[in-house]
């Protein structure tokens, strides 16, 4: 039988600071259809921002482009897309380095692709210098069930209401 | 009229606020918005300052130039950030108070941090920040201990 993603979202914004928090907020009311805790969604959160930041930052310098936050749900997880098509990125492993920028501000701290890294499970990240960049990042609830949303049109939806731990009540 | 008062507001115009709703006047597609609310209270040589809300990518310069007026322009000689009511910090954010914290030294005045919970403290963690300024668990225990140094 096909597996068929059973949820996926796509949309475009401009790259203006406002547009940071609602990628994030969209991705984290996205995300909660898996059992995520709260603070898996919080970490979400800051991956998402730090990928649309950086197409803020780094990829149009200028003018404001467009950003495409794309997201799905698969084989139990949320993979998001961030993808611009602003200057790119020469050397990404470089770029991936904690503490590496370009920037030229002082309070620039360098740390964008190590909060992707640290709060999601994978990252991917492709590049080429004027052409644009695309940040793939997934993420799998820890204390999720397995496979969750692999058989179309069955909601993993967890039971409202969690615990104190922000965990979900479901074991 | 929504529509209007917001672009007027984004221009820095003050406008009337029907009653018991304050105006925003920075409220706009660049502004902060109610994101963000940076307060203070001065203490005799103290100065505290209280951060509550998003402290990111939109906000940060915000947040940067009122602790910079307010706390480098003065003459307070020890500054209490409290972030406990931080409710997001993205690297945008970190960078800004980092920054304060490289400032307020470099000026060989003294600060301290009420560091806020969950992710937002994993965020400040990566940085060190435990490393670079003492961290309280709440204001109250920032500012008993500057009665105990100064006692
Ligand atoms: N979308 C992008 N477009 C162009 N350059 C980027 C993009 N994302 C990241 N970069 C480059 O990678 C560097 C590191 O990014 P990051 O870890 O987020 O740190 P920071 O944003 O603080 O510089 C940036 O300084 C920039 O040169
Ligand atoms: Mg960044």
């Amino acid at each position: 039988m096909p597996e068929a993603p059973y949820n996926h979202l796509a949309l475009e914004v401009p790259s203006l600071p406002v547009n940071a928090e609602l990628c994030r907020l969209t991705v984290a009311v996205f995300a909660a259809e898996l059992p995520f805790t709260l603070g898996e969604i919080e970490q979400l959160k800051v991956a998402v921002a730090e990928a649309v930041g950086n197409c803020i930052l780094h990829a149009y310098p200028g003018e404001p482009g467009r950003i495409a936050l794309r997201a799905r749900l698969a084989d139990g997880a949320v993979v998001v897309d961030v993808e611009d098509w602003g200057r790119g990125i020469a050397d990404v492993a470089l770029a991936r380095q904690p503490s590496y920028t370009t920037s030229t501000d002082p309070d620039h701290v360098g740390l964008g692709f190590a909060f992707m890294e640290q709060f999601t499970d994978a990252l991917e990240v492709v590049s080429a210098p004027g052409r644009g960049t695309l940040v793939r990042m997934r993420k799998r609830p820890a204390h999720g069930q397995d496979a969750v949303g692999q058989q179309a049109g069955l909601s993993p939806r967890p039971e409202e209401g969690t615990g104190a731990d922000g965990r979900p009540l479901r074991p | 009229m929504a529509a209007s008062n917001f672009v007027r507001r984004g221009a820095g115009v003050p406008a009337e606020a029907p009653d018991g709703e304050r105006p925003r006047a920075d409220k706009g597609p660049q502004g902060t918005g109610d994101a963000l609310q940076v307060t203070r209270e001065a203490r005799d040589q103290t100065l505290v300052v209280r951060v509550v809300g998003d402290l990111d990518i939109r906000t940060a310069a915000t947040f940067r130039q009122q602790v910079d007026e307010w706390f480098l322009a003065s003459d307070h000689r020890r500054l209490v950030l409290n972030l406990s009511r931080v409710t997001f910090l993205d690297s945008t954010g970190l960078g800004a108070v980092l920054g304060r914290v490289r400032r307020v030294r470099d000026a060989g005045r003294q600060m301290v941090i009420v560091p806020p919970g969950g992710v937002s403290r994993a965020v400040l963690d990566v940085a060190a920040l435990g490393r670079a300024v003492p961290l309280y668990r709440s204001e109250r225990a920032a500012l008993d201990e500057e009665a105990q140094t100064h006692a």
